[in-house]
């Protein structure tokens, strides 16, 4: 098993690599697409033998890698992490299927996905502070080339803008893992960037409200926070669809997944000392975000903005301090995964085949295009957290857990619910229905639209699979998903 | 007498002559060959450092080898024969073939593994002006170019103030110790105060470093820019080494010098990396970068530690590599007439040759310090050095002058990348040797990025 979990980090990257040395374009997307599967299949035989009830990481290598500064290759799983890397590896095999037919620079394009997925995986196994940060950093590189090449008209800014505000951010990350290094260094006398070694460190307060603030930062940014999100709406609109897939789906979720891998353990008071801090941030982008996606009028920007929204839900459940709410919270990060993934697949296709994501030039597309239209209803569904899909699970959780100690908050968080369906639905209205209000030459023109090809539905199929289990049958995964939360508040 | 102990010397001396006869009759046409023989030179004297038997003296102890020295002259070595394959095909294009420049990159390095090797102030002097003197020369070495003599003029008078007071210096040290060799001493003596000041600031002058840097950006942008690749990369790591070598044997003899390199390093820092935003040009920038590199470097020689001191040699090397690469891919960008290393002219770079745009860009991130590149170990190693050295407010600001850093190399990348632009220049050519030293340099920044042991490990042990 500790095997499987290293090839599944390394195996897209040897793809990369492979693909980059091959030059052959078909070779390259049947590669892609064989690698994603065996990489899928690895992570869904992890996500299946990982025991819940045992306590503690599972499926651990460790190798000592840089002696002179403690740095280790150190990977490993927590019920969070499986989930996590189970719901990566689908997301990017989604990206490849659905990339098949991408004509600019394909090889490319594959070989910097895959070592993306390679970088993504690393983050959530790494147990090794350095190891971590590497993968973090390295994540960088092949998203701001794949924004700034596949993109719309205004990549340039846009993916100039995510890299500053994110490499902005991962330099706090630094100077806070700097601080903490720095602290056990002259606490034990010997510098380690081990997890372990620092979890069992007890940080006096000061130190923990100054690291969990600059630790903080560099995971806000990332997730993205209100004041910190206002790269995301930019590269999501920016971003070629299989990028916005992998940004919404997989990139924002490190930041929460630091805070509950890095800020809840290594700093448990000072996470106390700022929950009234994160909680007005995350009440902010619930209910901020979402009352600027009711004001788009870009569809992409639309669902931007809600992922700003759902994050902000995320954060509200990891420091509302209990099992309930931190379930919900890890619950939300797949869910969310899934849904903004779908809803962004959704986007990409009506790009693909009209050229547009303004609603003012959509509308009415329910009746020609009746599998897309399933697909997309589906994909809202979910996004609204409509019982029977993940995200009804996951939100339920987080409102419960938060209630139980934050009524006010749980109360005002709530309502950024019911604005979620709001906006989700009156996109949907917009582009699919109001066939009455369209001009008549827009009906010709959607006669002769064609509906999912093979390549655009399997993706689909993929994720409203696993949001429909994981929301009729939320056991296993409620259960996967506690054994980190036991990690963190014991119990 | 143990004279295998100046077999590298001694071999790269042979070389020297075998070039230099060879040149007197061989025509023109023969260049390219002149290089190569040099670089088998350089590969022959880099293999002879097997057969040193360290540690041992010669001369009347005037010439010592030691593990850590033997460490420094394998990187000049490897730099010097990165820069010498590197740089035939510029000058062939450039119209300016002299058969004199391979042996004078050999005499240049001659003239730095000499001063590594001594444990004498008036030997030292005697290495750092034979390097000196054919810097100056290799600067001008470029025909019909204005901006290559007036580099070269500013070069020579600046560079021989420093090495006047540089003399000066030791002399003074002699009249107050009554010794030329290096050992650590405490004297409180103002005669003593005055000429190691003197040799600071000497020092200070050669690696560029604030407020002694105004030669830089005009001899590295008026040279050649293989020669510029030369003079940031080979004379660095020399200095450096001799840096600690000195800090050791006699600075930190001198009251209050930790608040005096403390002070050069943060002035250079952060100079360096603001002014480097002024700029228009790309050379002139990473002219900017190796003032504030001085900067960085100079903070790990603010205590005596071999932890520092390894961390600082470490970086010093891998930052030659990425420098190396960097100057490389100007240089064979600069082949095509009419190019000035303007940013405007880096624009749609990655499309018209996307190979060596993401090769300049893997370079400038290295510079950033982003890691995987070795550059990020050798910033974390001087980091936590400064932390175990108690100077943690010196590493912090070491932090945020690397932070500043990031913009503008960052600026040069989105040029290339994320703007296009109509190209006016004809074809990239990559020669083999240029190739080759890319490859090289970026394959050895990331494999010490993975395994920093290889050279720390051997370095940390050479110190202690």
């Amino acid at each position: 098993m500790e095997t499987l979990l290293n090839v599944a980090i390394f195996l897209p990257l040897a793809g990369a690599i492979l693909v980059a040395l091959v030059r052959n374009e078909l070779f390259a997307k049947i590669a892609s697409i064989l690698i994603g599967g065996v990489v899928a299949v690895i992570a869904l035989v992890l996500f299946l033998a990982f025991d819940f009830n045992k306590p503690g990481f599972q499926f651990e290598t460790y190798i000592p890698w840089i002696k002179t500064l403690g740095i280790g290759y150190h990977v490993g799983v927590d019920g969070m992490a499986v989930s996590l890397i189970l719901m990566t590896a689908l997301l990017f095999l989604a990206a490849y299927i659905w990339s098949w037919k991408i004509e600019d620079r394909p090889i490319l394009y594959f070989s910097l996905f895959l070592a993306l997925e390679t970088a993504c995986i690393g983050v959530f196994s790494a147990l090794d502070i350095f190891l971590f940060y590497l993968f973090w950093e390295a994540m960088l590189i092949p998203m701001y080339f794949i924004i700034g090449f596949w993109g719309h008209e205004r990549k340039v800014y846009a993916a100039n803008k995510f890299f500053l505000y994110t490499f902005f951010g991962s330099l706090f990350l630094l100077l806070g893992i700097a601080s903490i290094l720095v602290y056990g260094y002259f606490e034990t006398g010997k510098i380690s960037f081990d997890y372990f070694f620092h979890l069992n460190l007890n940080y006096p307060l000061w130190l923990e409200l100054i690291a969990f603030l600059l630790f903080g930062i560099g995971f806000a940014v990332k997730i993205p926070m209100w004041p910190f999100h206002t790269w995301l709406p930019d590269a999501h609109v920016e971003a070629p669809t299989a990028g916005s897939v992998i940004l919404a789906g997989v990139l924002l979720k490190m930041g929460t997944y630091g805070f509950v891998r890095f800020s809840l353990p290594f700093f448990p008071e000072a996470s106390k000392y700022y929950i009234p801090l994160i909680f007005t941030l995350s009440v902010i982008a619930v209910i901020y975000a979402a009352m600027m996606a009711i004001a788009q009028t870009h569809i992409k920007r639309l669902i931007a903005y809600s992922s700003i929204s759902h994050m902000g839900l995320v954060t509200l459940g990891t420091f509302a301090m209990n099992h309930d709410a931190l379930n919900g919270a890890i619950y939300l990060m797949i869910a969310h995964g899934l849904s903004s993934a779908a809803l962004f697949l959704g986007a990409g296709f009506i790009y693909d085949r009209i050229h547009s994501y303004h609603m003012d030039d959509l509308g009415g597309l329910a009746r020609y295009i009746p599998y897309f239209t399933f697909a997309f209803f589906t994909a809202v569904l979910v996004g609204i957290a409509f019982p029977g899909f993940a995200s009804f699970v996951s939100e339920f959780l987080i409102l419960l857990g938060t209630f139980k100690n934050y009524p006010v908050w749980a109360f005002i968080a709530g309502i950024g619910m019911v604005l979620g369906a709001a906006y989700s639905l009156y996109m949907f209205k917009r582009v699919m229905l109001e066939e009455d209000t369209i001009p008549e030459e827009r009906k010709q023109k959607w006669q002769k639209l064609r509906d999912l090809e093979l390549h655009h539905a399997l993706p689909f199929a993929l994720i409203i699979v696993l949001a429909l289990i994981m929301g009729v049958y939320p056991y296993p995964f409620v259960k996967i998903v506690e054994h980190t939360s036991k990690l963190v508040f014991g119990g | 007498m143990n004279w295998s102990a100046i077999l590298p010397e001694a071999i790269l001396a042979l070389g020297i002559l075998t070039i230099f006869i060879l040149e007197l009759f061989l025509e023109k046409k023969h260049y390219k060959f002149l290089n190569i023989l040099a670089f088998v030179f350089v590969i022959l004297a880099g293999y002879s450092t097997l057969f040193v038997e360290y540690p041992s003296k010669l001369f009347f102890e005037g010439f010592s080898v030691n593990a850590l020295n033997l460490i420094g002259k394998l990187f000049i070595l490897a730099i010097t024969g990165l820069v010498i394959l590197s740089s035939y095909d510029y000058f062939t294009k450039k119209d300016s073939k002299f058969g004199e420049l391979p042996y004078l990159y050999l005499i240049a390095s001659l003239g730095l593994m000499i001063m590594l090797s001594s444990e004498n102030l008036a030997i030292i002097f005697t290495g750092l002006e034979l390097a000196s003197i054919t810097m100056y020369i290799l600067v001008g070495l470029f025909r019909k170019d204005y901006l290559s003599k007036e580099g070269a003029f500013k070069y020579l008078v600046i560079g021989t103030t420093g090495t006047s007071m540089y003399a000066l210096g030791s002399a003074l040290v002699y009249a107050s110790t009554g010794t030329l060799v290096l050992n650590p001493i405490k004297e409180e003596n103002s005669l003593f105060a005055l000429g190691v000041l003197l040799i600071i600031s000497a020092l200070a002058l050669k690696v560029s470093a604030v407020p002694f840097h105004f030669w830089t950006p005009d001899a590295y942008e008026g040279a050649p820019t293989p020669t510029t690749a030369f003079l940031s990369t080979v004379p660095k790591i020399a200095m450096y080494f001799l840096l600690v070598k000195l800090t050791i044997g006699l600075i930190s003899s001198f009251p209050d010098w930790k608040y005096l390199v403390m002070t050069i390093a943060i002035l250079s820092m952060f100079y360096g990396n603001i002014v480097a935003y002024a700029q228009r040009s790309v050379k002139r920038l990473l002219a900017y970068s190796s003032i504030a590199h001085a900067g960085y470097f100079l903070t790990a020689l603010t205590s005596v530690d071999k932890h520092l001191f390894s961390a600082l040699l470490f970086y010093v090397f891998v930052y030659s590599l990425a420098t190396l690469g960097a100057f490389t891919i100007l240089s064979i960008l600069e082949k095509r007439d009419g190019w000035t290393h303007h940013f405007l002219e880096f624009k749609g770079l990655a499309k018209e040759s996307p190979i060596l745009a993401s090769m300049l860009a893997l370079f400038l991130f290295a510079l950033i310090g982003i890691p995987p590149a070795a550059l990020f170990l050798g910033k974390l190693g001087i980091f936590f050095g400064l932390v175990k050295s108690e100077m943690l407010v010196l590493g912090i600001l070491f932090a945020i002058a690397s932070l500043i850093s990031a913009g503008y190399y960052l600026k040069v990348i989105v040029y290339m990348f994320l703007y296009t632009g109509e190209s006016k220049f004809g074809k990239v050519e990559v020669s083999a040797g240029e190739a080759f030293a890319i490859f090289v340099s970026a394959v050895l920044v990331i494999v010490f990025g993975l395994y920093p042991d290889l050279i720390l490990e051997p370095l940390l042990r050479a110190l202690s």
